[in-house]
């Protein structure tokens, strides 16, 4: 039997098979924040050229969680930060 | 999965409809369990026609689970009590309920890892993938009956890409689709929404409640990290 090579996805850091060009989690995870209003703007999501620059999103035992727009998502404020 | 539950008419029908669509997790199950080709399709073929039988039928609470896991567990007692007869016996008279494509299936099988994925995360994660190819196929339908298929696959790379440094700029591919960039991210956007939504659609036809369609894509993503991409 043959193991098929993986890929890392840039978005959600999960082990893709090499076999397929979107993540299928970042898809399922999508379809749980469906809740896009129809409403928002084209002009709102991310430019590919933006998305095409690599971009740290762990930080040693950290990691930036983003939504389905890719944007960060903050878990809480406090007085003098911002956990995101 | 309430039509395909019920024993009005037409459930034998919408049941066939799904399991024609979810056989190969149930026959890679199987498999891997430890039986051969030959048996894995007299088992799965005999599993499909027990599920047709009323009794199997009406221990299903019609308000309560997934079809996934009822599935999976229905399977794993069908084996239990499969294994203590005649493995050679005709099951079914050799009736075939769901057509299971025995070549492709073994063909399918043996690019399958051997590793430490177990046959029920192997099944769940074939599950997952399965229903994300078929929102895939309905998608594409759609566009080839509108006549935009070449669209949809210059599209498709930005839906949601694993490695975002190979992807075109939004200028390449409006030069490509002789549109505006702006019209390109409306295109995107479009085409993200009516993926997400035909996935929540097959997603729902699984589950009982429409509130669990949720919490199963949620599981759906667990099988699907579980397996680490070990599945192509």
């Amino acid at each position: 039997m043959k193991v098929g090579d993986r890929r890392t996805c840039q978005m959600c850091g999960t082990q893709v098979s090499a076999d397929r060009d979107v993540c299928p989690v970042c898809v399922l995870r999508a379809a749980i924040t469906e809740e896009v209003s129809l409403e928002e703007s084209a002009s709102e999501l991310p430019a590919v050229g933006s998305i095409s620059e690599p971009v740290a999103r762990r930080f040693e035992n950290y990691e930036l969680i983003l939504d389905a727009d890719a944007r960060p998502i903050g878990l809480g404020r406090g007085a003098i930060s911002a956990n995101s | 999965m309430l039509s395909a539950q019920s024993k009005a008419p037409g459930s034998q029908n919408a049941l066939a409809a799904l399991c024609g669509l979810y056989w190969y997790p149930l026959y890679a199950f199987v498999r891997r369990r430890g039986y051969t080709p030959e048996d894995a399709q007299d088992l799965t073929q005999g599993f499909f026609l027990h599920l047709l039988d009323h009794k199997a039928l009406a221990q299903v609470d019609p308000l309560k689970g997934k079809f996934r896991s009822f599935l999976l567990a229905s399977i794993q007692n069908y084996l239990s009590k499969e294994a203590d007869r005649a493995r050679c016996r005709k099951r079914g008279g050799k009736t075939e309920f769901v057509p299971l494509e025995a070549e492709n299936a073994e063909d399918r099988y043996w690019l399958e890892p051997t590793d430490y994925v177990t046959a029920e995360k192997l099944f769940d994660a074939r599950w997952a993938l399965t229903l994300l190819d078929e929102a895939m196929s309905l998608l594409c339908a759609e566009y080839a009956k509108q006549g935009k298929m070449a669209t949809l696959e210059t599209l498709k790379p930005l839906l949601h890409p694993i490695n975002t440094e190979e992807l075109p700029s939004y200028e390449q591919v409006a030069d490509q689709l002789k549109v505006s960039v702006a019209a390109v991210k409306m295109l995107i956007h479009r085409l993200r929404k009516r993926y997400t939504t035909l996935l929540r659609a097959e997603v729902a036809r699984t589950v009982s409640d429409p509130e669990e369609v949720d919490e199963e894509i949620h599981a759906l993503c667990d099988a699907l990290i579980a397996s680490e991409g070990r599945l192509a």
